[in-house]
């Protein structure tokens, strides 16, 4: 309904600089609506129709989107913290010593990363156990599924490796008796562990080899993966639908 | 051009199966090495390492019927009657540090709860494999000498006594 | 021939062609020739999912927000290869695999993780079922959630009932330290 009086919001979508930044329709009409998604760059890769099915909390209860939104805030969050982080034995503890009493909102941005590390574990094996029970891993799906687990192994990978960051007794431990772990595997143990830690035990060198792959090398990872596992879902035919419903979806289906 | 010129002749088909697969496996196999050089280059030459020999103090330093753990060396030195050991306090499960256990007369982990006696066997728990005995020798000027990066059998102890 | 039940003839919009079994009855505004349903009974991604997504996000952010405001993360002494705390315990994902360990480093560090990560990879390609209905899973869903338990179990256990040097203890006995977050 357009309204006589142009609200401040209209008269923005309508101005030039608005209409260089954002081409097409505004939203509001369903040609709109579609340029709102697929002339995005950040959103483009979604659909530009949904069903209605899968917006219901309760088949997905959003846990994925979930989990990604939690990856953004570790990211971020991240971000900051290395501003102040020095991976080296001596600094890293008064690093983060630093940042939990000097830094203004330090704390905040510490504690803001570490609920949400733990709330993404969680959360990611909550997804897991959605997707198997609405027997979503079944074909076409059986890839996606498989492209999940690496993205959980990876998210334990992310804790492992940042918890010995604070350089405390209790990743100390956790990283000694991980990599312990390591050296346990058949033949390539003893190898794997010293690629992990760069010597033999956790000193400098696995301090350094662990802030290098929980900074730079998994979120990499992480970052491609994601992206794997959304363009997959779009390929094998959007969200799976219930049972009920099945019939109407073709598992050919490439929109 | 004619159509048929463009569809492969039987000979070339096969030829050019030959070159795609060379240059394939050409591909794969400089990508392996790549990864495999990238893998060398992780795995370091020198690994960072204390000197594994340190000269701990005099003998009469240790009373005969004590242990004493010199914690940067991770080692128990214990002296009773029969002379002087070093006995390492790295568990050997997973690594963690093992601690004297009073009531029990040995050691024991607090990590998975590995439990080890005197002698450094292992008594309960995870570990399967002993404590590992360090060669405690004399300086030529009469202080205590241990070295960690070796390993003797069990057993080995430095009697002062007898010379 | 048309019976009269149809009334009177439609007025000719397109001239009705004697060759064809079919004409245009009536133009009505739609976007889809299905009764009260639009193409596939679909709803467009802007707003219904991008507004949704917003409200689960801001929900969460301010929980975390919250979160974070009321409790501080654990910083522990520095690190000392010198004295293992204890009970060492690992944060709370890992006291599975710590209490696993505590039997074995190789069967509980190395074989029931590896073997169970095995058979998630490969868990779409074992079942190959296209059942879909609870009820015609019934065996996959008890092993799947048995699996799921047996990791809750352990983590408990690890968290609530291990103390000193990993022995037997009770929450509510005295030398029961929180697990470590
Ligand atoms: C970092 C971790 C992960 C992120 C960010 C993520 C993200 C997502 C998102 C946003 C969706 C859309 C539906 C929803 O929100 O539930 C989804 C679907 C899916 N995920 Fe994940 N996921 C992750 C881990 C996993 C894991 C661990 C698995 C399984 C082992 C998995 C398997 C799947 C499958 C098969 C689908 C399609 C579900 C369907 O069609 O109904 N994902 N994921
Ligand atoms: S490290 Fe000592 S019992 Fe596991």
């Amino acid at each position: 309904m357009p309204s006589a009086e142009p609200g401040w919001i209209q008269r923005l979508a309508r101005g030039r600089v608005w209409r260089s930044i954002f081409r097409g329709e505004p939203p509001g009409t369903a040609r709109g609506n579609a340029q709102a998604v697929f002339q995005n760059l950040w959103l483009h890769f979604l659909p530009v129709k949904v069903r209605p099915h899968t917006l219901r909390f309760t088949y997905t209860f959003y846990l994925g989107g979930i989990a990604f939104l939690l990856f953004l805030v570790l990211a971020a969050t991240g971000v900051a913290l290395m501003f102040y982080y020095v991976p080296s034995v001596e600094r890293a503890y008064h690093s983060i010593k630093d940042l939990q009493f000097v830094v203004s909102f330090g704390p905040l941005l510490r504690n803001l990363h570490r609920w949400s590390a733990h709330a993404m574990v969680v959360v990611v094996v909550l997804h897991m156990a959605r997707v198997y029970y609405t027997a979503s891993y079944k074909a076409p799906r059986e890839f996606n599924w498989v492209v999940g687990v690496m993205l959980l192994l990876l998210t334990l990978g992310f804790s492992f490796t940042g918890m010995l960051l604070p350089w405390d007794q209790a990743g100390f431990w956790a990283a000694t008796v991980g990599t312990g772990i390591v050296g346990c595997l058949p033949v390539v143990g003893k190898e794997v562990r010293l690629l992990l830690l760069g010597g033999d035990s956790v000193g400098q060198n696995a301090l350094l080899r662990f802030y290098v792959l929980h900074c730079m090398a998994l979120p990499l990872a992480m970052a491609s993966l994601t992206a794997t596992h959304f363009w997959r879902i779009r390929k094998d035919g959007g969200l799976s639908l219930p049972p009920s419903q099945e019939s109407m979806a073709s598992e050919e289906r490439v929109p | 051009m004619a159509i048929q010129d463009l569809k492969p002749e039987p000979e070339n088909t096969s030829r050019r199966d030959l070159f795609a697969t060379a240059g394939w496996a050409v591909l794969s196999a400089s990508i392996a090495g790549v990864c495999g050089a990238f893998v060398r280059f992780l795995s370091s030459n020198t690994v960072p390492e204390a000197l594994s020999v340190s000269l701990i103090g005099r003998p009469d330093e240790y009373p005969v019927g004590s242990a004493t753990f010199l914690e940067e060396h991770r080692v128990y030195l214990l002296r009773d009657a029969r002379g002087f050991r070093a006995l390492s306090a790295v568990c050997t499960h997973l690594g963690c540090t093992v601690v004297k256990d009073a009531a029990r007369h040995g050691f024991r982990c607090p990590c998975h709860g590995s439990r080890f006696n005197e002698q450094g066997e292992p008594v309960v728990g995870p570990a399967r494999r002993a404590l590992a005995w360090h060669p405690v020798a004399l300086s030529r000027d009469g202080r205590l000498q241990i070295d960690r990066g070796r390993a003797i059998g069990a057993g080995h102890y430095l009697a002062l006594d007898r010379r | 021939m048309r019976p009269d039940s149809l009334g009177p003839e439609p007025p000719d919009i397109l001239p009705r062609s004697p060759h064809k079994t079919y004409g245009l009855m009536a133009l009505v505004r739609g976007t889809s020739p299905l009764v009260d349903a639009t193409p596939e009974d679909a709803v467009s991604t802007w707003p219904h999912l991008l507004l949704r997504g917003l409200i689960c996000a801001l929900v969460c952010l301010s929980a975390l927000l919250a979160a974070a405001m009321l409790f501080d993360a654990p910083l522990h002494d520095p690190a000392s290869a010198a004295e293992t705390p204890d009970p060492a315990k690992a944060p709370w994902y890992l006291l599975g695999l710590q209490e696993l360990v505590h039997y074995s480093a190789f069967i509980g560090g190395v074989l029931a993780p590896g073997l169970s990560l095995a058979g998630l990879v490969m868990l779409p390609y074992l079942d190959r079922s296209h059942a879909r209905r609870p009820r015609d899973r019934r065996t996959g869903i008890c092993l799947f959630t048995l699996f799921l338990l047996a990791n809750l179990v352990l983590i408990l256990i690890g968290a609530w009932f291990r103390g000193p040097g990993w022995s037997w203890t009770t929450p509510w006995s005295a030398n029961t330290p929180g697990g470590r977050p």
